[in-house]
């Protein structure tokens, strides 16, 4: 078969929508979101999840119906949230593509398929979505492109490339926008891939700043590692960052450290496994947390923090509220010169790996058998896919609680092994056949929504899912509610925010893993999310399948993007 | 299956070549220079040996005594009768495994030799390698989402996404040294727009 074309292609659909003026997206506007748009994958900069929407509530969310709804034409993982902009929808698909749809009717605008080599083979065939500035689109390829679309036609204005795909370089998160820059980070931990976080400038493409997650030697933070061990040491960057306006800091999370045992690269291993502070102008360090030093769980620290102001124990912190994979929420704080401060932190599933954190530092000791390594088997909880992985949580301001998408009562066990390196090649010490996953044996429940009140440190109400783990990310709305799928049986779900009861739930086209968003347009309010089972729920689903009698196999592939509104 | 089982990194520059080769087509340029430039992409077909593709052994000539029997496999390339070896697409690299040929399915062993069944290491469902080895069901499996393929049956999908079985290549055995007698008998990779 003869490729006419072997990288980026776009392939533009003929329009038959009414295409309407296109509003510019400006720092001033993403630094105050107007509540009926959703500009950015979290809502705002504070990455909140919450919309200041209330047309649809608490009570009358019984009449939400879907309005229209689009098939994406993809399988395997669907992950982006409808990004919204006065009339004008995008989302985005695994194998590289985008859609623009008119946000009113779901009429198709234009239609973006960007095409990798051949060769090229996905770990996670999945987007997280796009980043809007000025009138253009932007969206990282999954083979290591970032392209720059204009927003009313599709046409590709530039694209450059970011990440190399023969060294396990992949990206999957949607860009972040930053004072006309776009910002992205790599994936790549299981390949052994030296984790960087970059920016481009918006206008023309040009690389503006690139800061790898590992310092080289010489470099503060170095010490923690060990002779060349840096080189392949992992810290991807693989979802996207919150921004700080008013200091112009970036927080960035960092993944697990590679190979997965610790033991092969002695040394705390910064920054894996941490949230980094950036500066937003250089990408200059200028502060950090590490979560757990020498990973050797597989537990990224991926999602940046959100942006919480709380008042704790009588003290009124500029905060960031972090729910880790390693299964501890995590009150910091964000100090004027860029540092990370700790405040407390609590464990909010079963962990039994941290015998202490420290009460100043929040720097953990660990139960020695708790820890795996070379020739060394030893089981932990949570399992490698942590408390909670990438799905976002949410925090209402109006009830000044966070919402989480959780998941207990599973555990993992793992043996290292020393294994040739072999350049784009899985690379962590054990293989796939090998990693040990296990459930508890008298588990009532495994996916779970949990509610906290952050300032009183306190878990409010839960949610039990007793058939399925929770891989749904969670929007909050001023109309006091909160929307969840997740659930391997394709339900989308609305609950009580204040109580958790739940209000209202449909049965949709296949698993939702996509985050919701909320938009208004001409005074009617929508919450949209995409239906599309796969990728690592798919995988762990058929896990569970094997470790519990009557566990379905299989959730159906399939990408739907569904959009609710009140029925009249 | 073991680091010594693990491939090497193959450089994808076939795919620049070709971009070359439409090009150079339009301007009238003649196809044998083409073709030389992309002789280690070229599929494997009858004639040629394998060869280990990595660890201690790596460019030397895989042998049966170097398959333990009942598994797990080993990672080969093919290496045409001038010598080249076959790597310049990771398309061409081939998983072997050497089994009790009373175990293995009647169309299965139309390709084996000797028990020794070799199928191609891209997985059909988003071509990560097939380099790995589950010693329980003594099934290969992929390193990416973990499809299980069966050995025995044409490496029929067992479990996970993986939508279809891996191509099969059939082989010989000649002087204890593994040789293709064919071309595979299916397409290599992932059925996917990008
Ligand atoms: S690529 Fe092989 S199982 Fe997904």
């Amino acid at each position: 078969m003869i490729k006419r074309s072997l990288f980026v292609a776009a392939a533009l659909l003929a329009s038959t929508a009414s295409v309407q003026a296109y509003t510019p997206v400006t720092d001033a506007r993403l630094a105050n979101p107007e509540p009926h748009n959703w500009l950015m994958t979290r809502g705002n900069y504070q990455g909140w999840s919450y919309s200041p929407l209330d047309q649809i509530n608490v009570r009358n969310v019984k009449k939400l119906v879907p309005v229209w709804t689009f098939a994406t034409g993809k399988r395997s993982g669907h992950q982006s949230p409808p990004i919204v902009n006065d009339g004008y929808m995008f989302i985005t698909q695994p194998d590289n593509q985008v859609i623009a749809l008119d946000a009113r009717t779901g009429e198709e605008i234009w239609r973006f398929q960007g095409q990798g080599p051949e060769e090229f083979s996905a770990l996670h065939n999945t987007n997280r979505g796009v980043s809007l500035y000025d009138d253009k689109v932007y969206v990282a390829m999954l083979y290591g492109d970032l392209v720059a679309l204009e927003a009313k036609t599709g046409k590709v204005a530039w694209k450059t490339t970011v990440a190399n795909w023969k060294v396990g370089e992949y990206m999957t998160m949607a860009p972040l926008t930053v004072k006309g820059k776009i910002v992205v980070g790599i994936s790549g931990g299981e390949f052994g891939v030296r984790g960087f976080i970059a920016a481009y400038d918006a206008k023309t493409g040009q690389q503006v700043w690139k800061t790898y997650t590992i310092p080289a030697p010489g470099e503060p933070g170095s010490e923690t590692w060990r002779g060349d061990d840096w080189k392949r040491g992992g810290a991807s960057a693989w979802m996207t960052g919150n921004y700080d306006v008013e200091t112009n800091t970036i927080y960035w999370g960092t993944g697990n450290a590679s190979p997965w045992f610790g033991d092969q690269r002695p040394g705390d291993n910064l920054y894996t496994a941490s949230t980094l502070a950036l500066d937003g102008d250089t990408g200059k360090i200028k502060g950090h947390f590490q979560y757990h030093w020498n990973d050797s769980w597989d537990w990224d620290e991926m999602n940046a923090p959100m942006l919480v102001d709380y008042n704790y124990r009588g003290r009124n912190v500029r905060g960031l509220i972090k729910v880790s994979r390693n299964g501890y929420l995590y009150w910091l704080e964000r100090l004027q010169n860029g540092a990370i401060g700790f405040v407390d932190a609590k464990p909010y599933v079963y962990q039994d790996v941290f015998a202490s954190i420290d009460p100043k530092t929040g720097r953990p000791t660990y139960h020695p058998d708790k820890v795996p390594g070379t020739g060394k088997k030893a089981s932990f909880c949570p399992s490698l896919w942590g408390g909670k992985d990438w799905p976002f949580e949410a925090y209402n301001p109006k009830l000044g609680m966070i919402y989480i998408p959780a998941n207990d009562n599973h555990c993992g066990f793992l043996e290292g092994k020393v294994q040739e390196y072999v350049a784009g090649k899985w690379w962590t010490g054990v293989d796939i056949p090998d990693i040990g996953f296990t459930v508890k044996k008298d588990a009532k429940s495994f996916g779970e929504i949990q509610a906290w009140d952050i300032g009183a440190g306190k878990k409010t109400w839960t949610v039990l899912y007793p058939n399925s783990m929770n891989w749904g990310s969670i929007l909050t709305t001023a109309g006091g509610l909160v929307f969840n799928g997740g659930t391997q049986d394709r339900m989308f779900r609305a609950y009580d925010a204040r109580t958790g009861e739940q209000l209202w739930q449909i049965k949709t086209s296949s698993g939702i893993i996509a985050p919701p968003a909320s938009y208004m347009i001409d005074g009617v309010q929508y919450i949209a999310v995409q239906a599309g089972w796969g990728v690592d729920p798919q995988f762990q689903q058929g896990l569970l399948a094997n470790l519990i009698p009557g566990w379905p196999k299989a959730t159906t592939e399939g990408g739907v993007l569904w959009v609710f509104a009140l029925q009249e | 299956m073991g680091e010594h089982e693990r491939e090497r990194q193959v450089c994808g520059c076939g795919l620049a070549r070709r971009e070359v080769v439409l090009g150079a087509a339009a301007l009238g340029a003649t196809i044998p220079v083409v073709a030389a430039a992309a002789d280690n992409e070229r599929r494997p077909k009858a004639g040629d040996r394998l060869v280990h593709s990595m660890g201690p052994k790596k460019g030397q000539p895989l042998r049966v005594e170097d398959l333990p029997l009942g598994g797990p496999g080993v990672l080969a390339f093919p290496m045409d009768p001038s010598g080249l070896v076959l790597d310049g697409s990771r398309f061409n690299e081939v998983v072997a495994v050497r089994l009790d040929p009373a175990s293995l399915g009647e169309e299965t062993r139309k390709g084996a030799a000797e028990g020794v069944v070799v199928y191609s290491s891209i997985c059909s469902h988003e071509a990560c390698p097939v380099n790995m080895w589950n010693d329980y069901e003594k099934m290969l499996v992929c390193s990416c989402h973990g499809s299980m393929f069966d050995p025995r049956e044409k490496a029929a999908v067992v479990f996970g996404p993986a939508p279809r079985r891996l191509a099969q290549l059939p082989v010989k055995v000649e002087s204890g040294v593994l040789v293709v007698t064919g071309p595979f008998d299916g397409r290599i990779g992932a059925v996917r727009a990008a």
